[in-house]
């Protein structure tokens, strides 16, 4: 079976169709007044200096470097606009017959930034260093080649310019899993023998990363050599400014042309910033949804009907329109609606808060019982976890239900998560590669991570034989079907539901154009254009 | 006691401390709620299976007894070795090595600024003999040291660097960037030692020394240089060490607002990661500042006012 990009379904297309109004809306776009800037040209020399929340490097220990946000390394397989695995370093690649055989080949012409050639050797070279260090933490995603590459037999090259994994059952799922970090690529010079980098890693991106200070900054320089289109700027200042007021005053001050990437701003500072002529603000569609989850292991929520009657009562237009100020899309599923390949609109859970009553009542009669429902005050990234409970604290009153509010720290709250010390509580998951089995293998399959590690206790025989036959289905048509029942099962059964679909905000000088966010929070740092 | 036997018995003293801080900060942390194992996986925001955080746990040798752990890093620590990070499995000693002196700069200037604007101050608010100087700047100073500091640093960004664009709002690398965090930390120790000096002059001034050199005819500020700060200096040099350690702890919510790489953020990230090698290198390596502080801030006061050392006999 070949990979092909261009392939579409009836189905995919159908399901374009229902959230295509999303797209009209998706992204509250950048305001374009001050048009006169348009017919300046811009520099290519220029220096952009960028703001962001958070440390893009990470250094030598760290399995990847540097964030993919920072377009210094590429992968094998990256992930396109709508989260489907589209060839980056790897032009194309197909998988045998029996299912345990995947070759790919490689773009040639294409070296590292230290000189040396990008080829099948390198390639095997960094697939074997990523075995070696798995497990490794990274605060970008977890290393852990058993996920990435699936349970290899044998790694080898063909020639030059091609290699093969060979499996030792099945992986249906590794032009996912290889997907952007996990195939990263990195001169085979770049390690220590110990998994380790021995110092910046050359790369092929169309960036360079040239200096770095952890906590500080990062020094992006144009890759003149890049096999691809070149950057419209030649060097990017990355500047780490943890405090959300801090990043905004940095922008005003004009130290910075831009702040951009995951949580650079609050909401409620985008929405200010607005007012100020000089500057554009525009907020994007990213990969992260916020959940609600039940512990399905304990009373009240081990009944059905009373997490269905909650998720009826839960208004997510409101919420997302009042709460989330406008910066996300009402939780249609629990696959992004954001990404059209997946998403199916059987999985969105019914507002009716009559009915919610009804069914609660049934469940109750006159009784009321008690709920804990722990959090962390998210403020600080923006998302208004405080907010959203106490309003579900009011809503879900009339139903019978008391909700206990639990505010904690992080640590904490992942403490009482991991002891399924708590009957409802927020998640948030990034769609990391894009392959459905990454979420709702997650949350409904009974030995899923949501469900053994956070302890929500969901189990369904149908949704485990469906998350098990997804696992092994190479044919897209019947995945699609195994992933779009999934979805209604969790509209059925409502273990958890979909708060909203996130999105970032960002802002720029006018002297700036064509910066925006991709759906992993990637800036458009390869056509951003300083005037 | 001679020179020689002071100091080994506040040496002594010192190691003692720092064990006890050790011990506690160790069971402080441990018995905080929070994996770190589970922490550290979920760094990216996915939760690993729990085969997964079983292999990481035994990977950190979490899964041994708090004390066999504690002995552990003791023995490290006694051979230089504070150990490895779990959230960013680097050698303890480079996170925190890289980070002390941009903390130390902070400390220090805040230091020097904050006990040079509060002795000026109080010398000022003790000789003045206008009532209204008095109130005016004591109640100037309370009022300012009431703000918490982070409400003073954004202030100060949004004023100096914000709307006037003197310094830069954040950063480090130039001495400009070291205004604004200097000023917001500067107010609450200021206040303090303008208070102690204030009420340490006057007291001097009430000595019949004093009214003596007064009667002689000598100037205000020569009697002020010459005869009343010698005499009222111990104790605001005794003070200097236990403001040191203020200033230290104030370093933590100004170094996050005004992005100093100094090693209050990484502490922050590892009490919330209960990352526990990095938080007890913090605590060893501040607490070591703190005591070297006030121990040499007890000699000066000895080598300056005889009385203490004739005390100490």
């Amino acid at each position: 079976m070949a990979y092909e990009p261009n392939r579409i379904s009836r189905r995919m297309v159908l399901a374009g169709l229902a959230v295509g109004g999303v797209g009209a809306i998706i992204g509250c776009r950048p305001d374009e007044r001050g048009s006169s800037t348009s017919v300046l040209q811009p520099n290519l020399d220029a220096t952009l200096r960028i703001g962001v929340s958070r440390d893009l490097a990470n250094g030598v220990e760290d399995p990847y470097f540097t964030h993919t946000s920072l377009m210094v390394h590429e992968p094998l397989i990256r992930l396109g606009d709508g989260l489907e695995p589209i060839p980056w370093l790897a032009e194309r690649w197909q998988v045998s017959e029996d299912g345990l055989r995947w070759t790919f080949a490689l773009r040639r012409g294409v070296t590292f930034s230290d000189g040396q050639p990008f080829n099948s050797a390198a390639v095997i070279r960094i697939i074997e260093r990523n075995i070696q260090i798995t497990p490794r933490t990274s605060p970008y995603t977890v290393m852990d080649a058993r996920v990435a590459y699936g349970p290899i037999a044998a790694l080898r090259p063909i020639d030059d310019f091609t290699f093969e994994i060979v499996h030792e059952r099945p992986y249906p799922l590794l032009e996912a899993t290889m997907s952007n970090f996990f195939s990263a690529m990195f001169s085979p010079n770049s390690f220590a023998p110990n998994g380790d980098f021995v110092g910046i890693p050359a790369t092929t991106g169309p960036f360079i990363l040239r200096q770095w200070e952890r906590g500080q900054f990062a020094i992006l320089e144009r890759n003149d050599t890049y096999w691809g289109q070149r950057p419209r700027v030649r060097r990017i200042e990355v500047r780490v400014l943890p405090d959300p007021s801090t990043r905004v005053s940095a922008l005003r001050a004009g130290e910075v042309d831009a702040l951009v990437e995951l949580g650079a701003i609050l909401p409620v500072e985008a929405d200010q910033l607005r007012t100020n002529p000089d500057i554009v603000v525009g907020a994007d569609p990213i990969s992260i949804t916020q959940y609600l989850f039940f512990n399905c292991s304990q009373p009240p929520f081990n009944e059905r009907r009373l997490r269905q009657a909650v998720t009826m009562a839960v208004d997510r237009e409101e919420i997302t329109r009042v709460i989330v100020r406008g910066y996300g899309e009402p939780g249609k599923s629990l696959l992004s609606v954001f990404s059209t390949r997946w998403f199916s609109p059987k999985g969105t859970p019914r507002y009716d808060p009559a009915e919610a009553v009804r069914l609660a009542r049934a469940v109750l009669g006159d009784r009321r019982v008690a709920a804990v429902l722990p959090y962390a005050d998210g403020s600080g990234q923006a998302r208004p976890y405080k907010e959203i409970a106490a309003v579900l604290q009011t809503i879900v009153r009339p139903l019978g239900i008391d909700i206990r509010l639990q505010q904690l720290e992080a640590a904490a709250l992942a403490d009482v998560t991991n002891r399924g010390e708590w009957n409802l509580r927020f998640g948030q998951l990034g769609w990391a590669n894009g392959d459905p089995d990454f979420i709702l293998g997650n949350f409904l399959y009974s030995r899923g991570a949501a469900n053994t590690t956070s302890k929500g206790g969901y189990r369904n025989e149908e949704a485990d034989q469906l998350v098990e036959a997804g696992r092994q289905e190479r044919d897209f048509q019947r995945r699609y079907a195994i992933y779009e029942r999934l979805q209604e099962i969790a509209a059925e059964e409502a273990p958890v539901f979909a708060l909203y679909h996130e999105k970032s905000a960002y802002a720029h000088h006018r002297r700036i154009r064509n910066l925006r966010q991709r759906l992993n929070f990637q800036p458009t740092f390869d056509t951003v254009e300083k005037l | 006691m001679s020179i020689l036997g002071y100091l080994l018995r506040r040496a002594l003293v010192a190691l003692t401390t720092l064990v006890v801080v050790s011990v506690v900060c160790f069971l402080l942390v441990n018995a905080a709620r929070g994996d770190p194992a589970l922490i550290a996986l979920e760094q990216s925001g996915e939760t690993p299976t729990p085969d997964l955080l079983a292999e990481y746990r035994w990977q950190l040798g979490l899964n041994s007894p708090l004390p066999v752990q504690y002995v552990r890093w003791i023995e490290r620590v006694v051979h230089g070795d504070l150990g490895r990070s779990i959230l960013q499995r680097r050698p303890v000693a480079t996170i925190l090595g890289e980070r002390v002196w941009p903390t130390l700069q902070l400390g220090l200037a805040t230091l020097a600024v904050s006990t040079l604007a509060g002795v000026v101050l109080g010398v000022v608010v003790a000789f003045s003999r206008a009532p209204f100087v008095d109130v005016a700047i004591r109640s100037a100073v309370v009022v300012a040291a009431a703000f918490p500091s982070f409400l003073v640093a954004i202030g100060l960004i949004m004023l100096i660097g914000e709307r006037l664009r003197l310094v830069p709002v954040a950063g480090y690398g130039s001495p400009q960037h070291l205004i604004l965090p200097v000023l917001a930390l500067s107010i609450v120790p200021a206040a303090s030692t303008l208070r102690l000096t204030r009420s340490a002059v006057r007291s001097v001034l009430a000595e019949d020394f004093v009214r003596t050199a007064r009667s002689k005819g000598l100037a205000e500020w020569t009697i002020a240089v010459r005869h009343v700060l010698p005499s009222a200096a111990a104790p605001l040099i005794a003070s200097v060490g236990v403001r040191f350690g203020q200033i230290l702890a104030g370093t933590v919510v100004i170094e996050t607002i005004f992005a100093w790489p100094g090693m209050a953020t990484a502490v922050i990230t590892a009490i919330s990661g209960r990352d526990v090698p990095v938080i007890a290198g913090y605590v060893l390596i501040t607490g070591t500042l703190v005591i070297v502080a006030n121990f040499l801030t007890d000699l000066v006061t000895r080598l300056v006012d005889p009385r203490v050392a004739a005390g100490a006999r």
